[in-house]
Formats: C-alpha cells, sequence, structure tokens
C-alpha cells in the first residue's frame, strides 16, 4: 500500500516540478540549467519510487548491506525537511532585507526634507 | 499630556485605492480638540491604478514604497515617517474607506488624556452589518492573537488605531502582511503599554468589502507569527 501510494505522489509531484520547470523556462524565469537539474532530479525520484530494488542494488554495489526502502524514505524525507527549512530560512532573510531596502528608499526623501 | 504642543500624525497604508483615497483623506478632520497639528502620511504600496495621483491632489505627505510589499511594511514605513515628523500621536487607518475619520478624535482621546498608549478602533458600533464571514474570520484572528499576546480583544484586526508617542518608540514591527495587527498588540503587550479599545463604526460599500484579508489566512499569519517568535 506505502509503495502505491508513494509512487502515486512521486508521479504527481514529478508531473507538477517537470511541467512548471519547462513553463519558468520558457518565461525565462528559470535558467536552463536548473531546469535540467530539477528534470533530471524529479524523473530519478519517480523512478526509485518505481523500482525502489535499484537502490537495494545501489547500495549492495557500493558495498552497503542494510538496505530496504524504509532507510531509502527516511533519508529522503530528512533531505527534503533540510532543504525546505534552508529554502525558508534564506527567503526569510532575503524579505528581511528587501524590506529594509524599500523602507530606507522610500523614507530617503521625507528625512531629507526634514 | 505633557507636551502642550501636540503633533497628530495619521498613517494611511494605500495599495490601489484611486477610487476612494482623495475622498478618504479629505474626509478627515482639519482641526482636532487638543491637537495642534495634522499632518497626514499616505504610504503608496506600489499601486498599478492612480493612487499616487489622487493622494498628490490631497496635500497629503506621499510616502512611495518600489513595488508592492504588504500592508505591514506600508503601516511601519509610515509609522517611522511618523517618528521622523516628530509625531506625539500616531493614527492608522486603512485606505478603503471603511474607516470614518470623524472617529479619529475619540479614538485619541485615551491618548490625549495620558490614560493609555494604544487605542484600538473596534468595529463594534455596526457589528451586525459585517458579513458571517467576516465576523468568524476576525473571532478566529482575536483567538490567535490571544494565544500570542495572552490578552482578549474584541477587535485584533481593525486597522484603525492610535499610537502615543511612547508606544510609536516602543513598537518595532517586523512582519510585513496582515499580521501587523496582532503584531502590534504583541508587542505593545511586551513592552507592558495600557491598551484600550474604543468602538467605532465600519463603513461597508462594495469597494472595501472586495478589500481586507480572507478568514483563510488565519493560518498563514498564525505560522508567521510562530516562525517570528521562534526565529526573533
Amino acid at each position: 500500500m506505502i509503495l502505491i501510494i508513494s509512487k502515486v505522489f512521486a508521479l504527481l509531484f514529478a508531473t507538477i516540478v517537470i511541467s512548471k520547470g519547462v513553463v519558468d523556462y520558457k518565461n525565462k524565469n528559470e535558467s536552463l540549467t536548473m531546469t535540467v537539474f530539477w528534470i533530471a532530479t524529479w524523473l530519478a525520484i519517480t523512478t526509485v519510487a518505481f523500482f525502489p530494488s535499484i537502490v537495494d542494488s545501489a547500495i549492495a554495489l557500493a558495498g552497503g548491506s542494510r538496505t530496504g526502502l524504509g532507510t531509502v524514505l527516511g533519508i529522503a524525507i530528512i533531505f527534503v525537511l533540510f532543504i525546505s527549512y534552508r529554502i525558508y530560512a534564506k527567503a526569510n532573510r532575503i524579505e528581511k532585507q528587501v524590506n529594509q531596502l524599500a523602507k530606507i528608499l522610500a523614507l530617503k526623501d521625507i528625512k531629507e526634507r526634514k | 499630556m505633557a507636551s502642550k504642543n501636540i503633533h497628530l500624525a495619521i498613517v494611511i497604508p494605500v495599495y490601489n485605492e484611486g477610487r476612494v483615497i482623495k475622498e478618504v483623506i479629505d474626509t478627515i478632520p482639519k482641526k482636532i480638540k487638543g491637537v495642534n497639528r495634522i499632518s497626514v502620511i499616505a504610504v503608496n504600496d506600489g499601486s498599478v491604478d492612480n493612487s499616487a495621483e489622487q493622494i498628490k491632489k490631497t496635500g497629503a505627505c506621499l510616502i512611495s514604497l518600489p513595488f508592492n510589499l504588504g500592508i505591514g511594511l506600508a503601516t511601519s514605513t509610515g509609522m517611522e515617517a511618523g517618528k521622523i515628523l516628530g509625531a506625539d500621536i500616531l493614527v492608522t487607518m486603512d485606505g478603503d474607506g471603511q474607516h470614518d475619520p470623524r472617529d479619529i478624535p475619540k479614538l485619541i482621546a485615551p491618548i490625549l488624556l495620558d490614560s493609555y498608549d494604544l487605542a484600538i478602533g473596534a468595529r463594534l458600533i455596526n457589528r451586525n452589518d459585517m458579513p458571517q464571514v467576516k465576523k468568524f474570520g476576525n473571532w478566529l484572528m482575536d483567538a490567535i492573537t490571544y494565544i500570542f499576546s495572552g490578552i482578549w480583544i474584541k477587535d485584533s484586526q481593525s486597522g484603525m488605531k492610535a499610537l502615543s508617542k511612547k508606544a510609536l518608540n516602543a513598537i518595532e514591527i517586523k512582519t510585513s502582511g496582515y499580521e501587523l495587527c496582532s503584531e502590534i498588540i504583541i508587542l505593545a503587550k511586551k513592552e507592558k503599554l495600557k491598551i484600550t479599545e474604543v468602538p467605532i463604526k465600519t463603513i461597508y460599500s462594495t469597494h472595501s468589502m472586495k478589500k481586507g484579508q480572507s478568514p483563510l489566512n488565519g493560518l498563514n499569519i498564525a505560522l508567521k507569527l510562530l516562525y517570528k517568535k521562534i526565529g526573533g
């Protein structure tokens, strides 16, 4: 059941991210490198979701013995949470800086007049 | 008030209010008992209509933000301008015409009497005219504000407020969106400022009904306040 859900979600998110990526690239809001990077990443995620044995084989090939989808999903969730946190923190910091800058510019005239 | 020469600054954040902003500013009383000077500060928050031209016609002090940054940032910019201009009392009111500027004298009365530092214009006089969905949204935000501040305010989301000089200097707004209303109350409580509510009238026009925040925004505001509490 978990496997089916993860397949559905991976396919759904991959479709959304890839289509949005292509639209952003067409509208010149995203570079070709980043578009290709996200498409490749999501294609890889979808492939793993549909064929989890690939990960087992890869880990075994690298010399690992303890394999399984649970481990992979756990690592993936931690990675996603970390990335989300970093993006949110960075966006928040940039927002504060932009706001501060906008405020300084807007108040420049009134300060000079004073 | 200790100072005899009272300067009142009225801050109006404006975003695409070209249809009504001139009338809103023109309705502001020219003289108020106990006040010697009145300055109107209109903060144009990146409007894409003719708001700026309409404000210029009124002679109000126009401050322009380079693009739309949110009502919170527009208001805090106006508050900063009030400080620069040396305001003794600062009133904030919405630019969509939902507040009656004739309520300003009674809103600032508790501050003029030195009794309070923050007076919130509670939209209670014609509360029955308020749509049910807005009533529920406001109640939800009152509850969220209570969780973060510890005080129950009957209309925490009212954009019409009056601040004393002490409050103006003590309150430093960090948020940029609609969470501003809750943040002012949270900071006022933290700074141990005296808070009161003054019943005011609300004007529900077709234009003002289109404005304001959605009740669904409550969750977003709660998350932002939580993030601010954790992150400082």
